[in-house]
C-alpha cells in the first residue's frame, strides 16, 4: 500500500435550521462531526452507517460538492478547499463519483454515449476520439457498444449503474467515491457491479471510498471499514479485525443485523435487539457518548464524558469507554472508564 | 390546426377583397356569393375572417416566440444562479402585480397602436409568467442527481445550463409557450375590440367584433364568424401544446415508433452479454 491518497482532517459539516426569519436561534444539524479518515492509494475504504448519519454529506463533501464548516480534505496532500476554481476543475479530473440512483444521476434526455463521454468533453478530448474511447469504455463496464445512441430510460438499474460507472472512470481518476452504488439495485444485480468495481480497480489500480449501509457488501470489497454513527466515526479498523474483533457496540448492533442464510443459524444466533429509535435531535446533543441513548452497555460515565476515538489495537480504532472484548456483548466494563480511555 | 394556418397562407386566392367595399351589398345573410355573408360596409366578412387571421398568427406567433425566448433565459438564469435569483424575481413580481391585459394596454396607449407596438406590448405582459414557469421548473430539475453529476465531472455551467437542464424543461416550455400564443390572440382581439389595436382598416379578429356590436341584433353572423374563429385557433392551440409535450417526452417517444417488441429483444440481449461478463 502507498501513502495516503486522501485525508480527511476532523471534518465539520452543520446545517443550520433556520426557522423563520425573525427567530435568531438556529438549531444546528451536525450531519458530519469532526471526522478523520485517511485512505491509501489502491485500497478500498468502506464507510457504513445507517441512514441519516452523514455518509452521503461525507460524500458530498469530499467531491467538493458541500462546504465544510470547519476541518480540512486533503487530496495527495493538498487542501482542496483552498483551491481557486480552475485549480478544482483539475482536481475533479482525479476524484469522481458513482451515485446511489442510477436513474437521477443520468440525464434522462442524453443518448448514454454522451453522457460517457461528458467528463471526456469536458477536460477537452480530441472529438475525434471520443466515440471510439466511449465504446472502449462500454465495452469495460459491460455494455454493448452499440446502445451508444439509446437513452438511459431503456435500460435496467444495473445497466445505467454500469454507465455511471463508465462515466466515472472515464478521465482515470484516482479515487472514485461511491456513494451507495448497490443499494438500490437487485441483489443479484450487486453482485455482478461490485464485481465489476473490483475489476476495474485491478485493471486501473482505482481508491474507492465505498460508502453503504449494507455491511455484507462492504465486507466484500473493503480493505478497511469505517462505521459512522450520527456524523462522528465510531469505529475504524482493517476489514478483518473489524469483522473478526468489533469493538463498539454499535458495530455489534450493525453485525448482528445482518440476516444470516440458514434459518437454523439464523435462529440460534442472540440478536442484539435495536433499543430506542434512532434519536432525532441527537445531532446537536453536546454532552456524552452519541451513541448512549441506545448503547446495551450504556453506563452512566457515558452519559456525562465523550468518548475520544483512540488505539484499542494497532490498527483498531473506536470511540467507546467500555470496548466489547472477546465478542461478548456484555463485556466486563472496567471498574474505572479512565483506564481503558488511556 | 393545419386548415387554419393553410389558410393564412393561401389569403391570395380570396374570392373578395377584405377591403373591398360594396355598398350595395350592406349586411348580407350567408349566401353562396359571401359564405359568411357581409358587414355593415358590404365587406365579404369570410374574406376578412381569413385576412385577419393572418394578422392574428403573425402577433400571436411573434409574442409568443419572443416571449417564450426571454421567459427561457430569464427562467434559466435566475433558477439555476442563486444569487441573481432574488434581484430578477422581485422584478418579475413587480411586472406581474400588473393585470397582464393591462399592462399591454397602458403599453399601448402610450407608444401608439401599431403591430410591432403591439408585439412588444404583448411580449411584456406575458413575459413574466413564462420566466416564472421555466425557473420553477429549472429548480427542480436542479435537485435531481444528474446535475450534480455533471458538475463532479468537470461540466461548466454553462453546459450543464444548456444541455442538462434545458431539454428536461422542454415540455413546460411548450405548453407555457403555445398557452402564450393563444393568449396573445386573444389578448389582441381585446386591445382591438377595446380600440386600441390596429388601425380598422387592417382586419383583426378583435376589430371585426367591435364593429359587429352594433349589428349584433340585425346580423349576427358579423360577430359569430369572429368569435367562432378565435375559439377554435385558442383550443386547437392548446391541444397542440399537449401534442408537442407529449411528442418532446423521451419516454413516450419510444411507445410511438412501435418499438415495444424490439426493446424487449434488447433487453434479453443485454442481460445475456452481462451474464457473458461479469461471472
Amino acid at each position: 500500500m502507498g501513502k495516503d491518497l486522501l485525508q480527511v482532517k476532523d471534518l465539520k459539516v452543520y446545517f443550520s435550521k433556520k426557522s423563520g426569519f425573525l427567530k435568531k436561534k438556529q438549531d444546528e444539524i451536525r450531519a458530519v462531526d469532526k471526522v478523520t479518515l485517511s485512505l491509501k492509494a489502491g485500497e478500498t475504504l468502506g464507510i457504513v452507517g445507517e441512514s441519516g448519519c452523514g455518509k452521503s454529506t461525507l460524500a458530498r463533501t469530499i467531491m467538493g460538492l458541500e462546504k465544510p464548516t470547519s476541518g480540512t480534505v486533503l487530496f495527495e496532500g493538498q487542501d482542496i478547499f483552498s483551491l481557486n476554481r480552475k485549480q478544482m476543475h483539475q482536481l475533479r479530473r482525479d476524484i469522481q463519483m458513482v451515485f446511489q440512483d442510477p436513474f437521477s444521476s443520468l440525464n434522462p434526455r442524453m443518448k448514454v454515449g454522451d453522457i460517457i463521454a461528458a467528463p471526456l468533453k469536458a477536460y477537452g478530448y480530441p472529438n475525434k476520439g471520443i466515440r471510439k474511447k466511449v465504446s472502449e469504455l462500454m465495452d469495460l463496464v459491460g455494455i454493448k457498444p452499440e446502445y451508444y445512441d439509446r437513452l438511459p430510460h431503456e435500460f435496467s438499474g444495473g445497466q445505467c449503474q454500469r454507465i455511471g460507472i463508465a462515466r466515472a472512470i472515464a478521465l482515470k481518476p484516482k479515487l472514485i467515491v461511491c456513494d451507495e452504488p448497490v443499494s438500490a439495485l437487485d441483489v443479484s444485480i450487486q453482485a455482478q457491479i461490485i464485481n465489476l468495481l473490483k475489476d476495474l480497480q485491478k485493471e486501473f489500480h482505482l481508491t474507492y471510498l465505498f460508502i453503504s449501509h449494507d455491511l455484507s457488501v462492504v465486507k466484500n470489497i473493503a480493505n478497511r471499514v469505517a462505521v459512522i454513527y450520527l456524523g462522528k466515526v465510531v469505529e475504524f479498523a482493517e476489514n478483518e479485525s473489524f469483522f473478526n474483533q468489533p469493538f463498539h457496540p454499535y458495530t455489534h448492533m450493525l453485525l448482528s443485523a445482518i440476516p444470516l442464510p440458514d434459518p437454523r443459524a439464523e435462529k440460534a444466533r442472540n440478536r442484539i435487539a435495536i433499543k430506542n429509535d434512532f434519536p432525532v435531535n441527537a445531532g446537536s446533543a453536546s454532552r456524552g457518548c452519541v451513541f448512549y441513548s441506545r448503547c446495551p452497555i450504556a453506563q452512566d460515565y457515558c452519559r456525562e464524558h465523550v468518548p475520544e476515538f483512540v488505539n484499542i489495537t494497532a490498527d483498531h480504532r473506536a470511540a467507546c469507554f467500555y470496548p466489547v472484548k472477546n465478542n461478548s456483548v456484555v463485556g466486563e466494563a472496567p471498574s474505572d472508564p479512565r483506564t481503558s480511555v488511556k | 390546426m393545419i386548415i387554419l394556418v393553410a389558410s393564412v397562407t393561401s389569403s391570395v386566392w380570396l374570392p373578395h377583397s377584405p377591403t373591398l367595399i360594396e355598398p350595395d351589398q350592406r349586411l348580407q345573410g350567408l349566401s353562396l356569393q359571401h359564405w359568411f355573408g357581409t358587414d355593415n360596409f358590404g365587406r365579404d366578412v369570410f374574406a376578412r375572417t381569413i385576412a385577419a387571421a393572418k394578422v392574428s398568427f403573425f402577433i400571436g406567433a411573434s409574442v409568443a416566440l419572443i416571449a417564450t425566448v426571454m421567459g427561457t433565459l430569464v427562467g434559466l438564469l435566475s433558477g439555476y444562479f442563486k444569487k441573481i435569483d432574488f434581484l430578477v424575481m422581485r422584478l418579475i413580481d413587480g411586472m406581474m402585480a400588473f393585470p397582464a391585459l393591462l399592462l399591454a394596454l397602458a403599453l399601448v396607449a402610450a407608444i401608439g397602436g401599431n403591430i410591432t407596438n403591439i408585439i412588444i406590448a404583448l411580449t411584456f405582459a406575458f413575459f413574466p409568467q413564462m420566466a416564472r414557469v421555466i425557473r420553477s421548473a429549472v429548480l427542480k430539475v436542479k435537485q435531481i442527481q444528474f446535475v450534480e453529476a455533471a458538475k463532479t465531472t468537470g461540466t461548466g455551467s454553462g453546459t450543464i445550463l444548456f444541455f442538462y437542464i434545458l431539454p428536461n424543461v422542454v415540455s413546460p416550455i411548450i405548453v407555457q409557450g403555445t398557452f402564450t400564443f393563444a393568449k396573445a390572440i386573444l389578448a389582441e382581439a381585446a386591445l382591438s375590440f377595446l380600440g386600441l389595436g390596429i388601425s380598422p382598416t387592417i382586419p383583426t379578429w378583435g376589430n371585426m367584433l367591435q364593429e359587429a356590436q352594433n349589428y349584433i341584433t340585425i346580423a349576427p353572423w358579423l360577430c359569430i364568424f369572429p368569435g367562432l374563429a378565435i375559439v377554435t385557433t385558442v383550443l386547437s392551440l392548446n391541444i397542440l401544446g399537449d401534442g408537442l409535450r407529449d411528442a418532446f417526452d423521451p419516454h413516450s417517444r419510444m411507445k410511438r415508433s412501435g418499438a415495444q417488441r424490439l426493446s424487449n429483444k434488447t433487453k434479453r440481449e443485454t442481460i445475456n452479454s452481462i451474464g457473458g461478463r461479469t461471472v
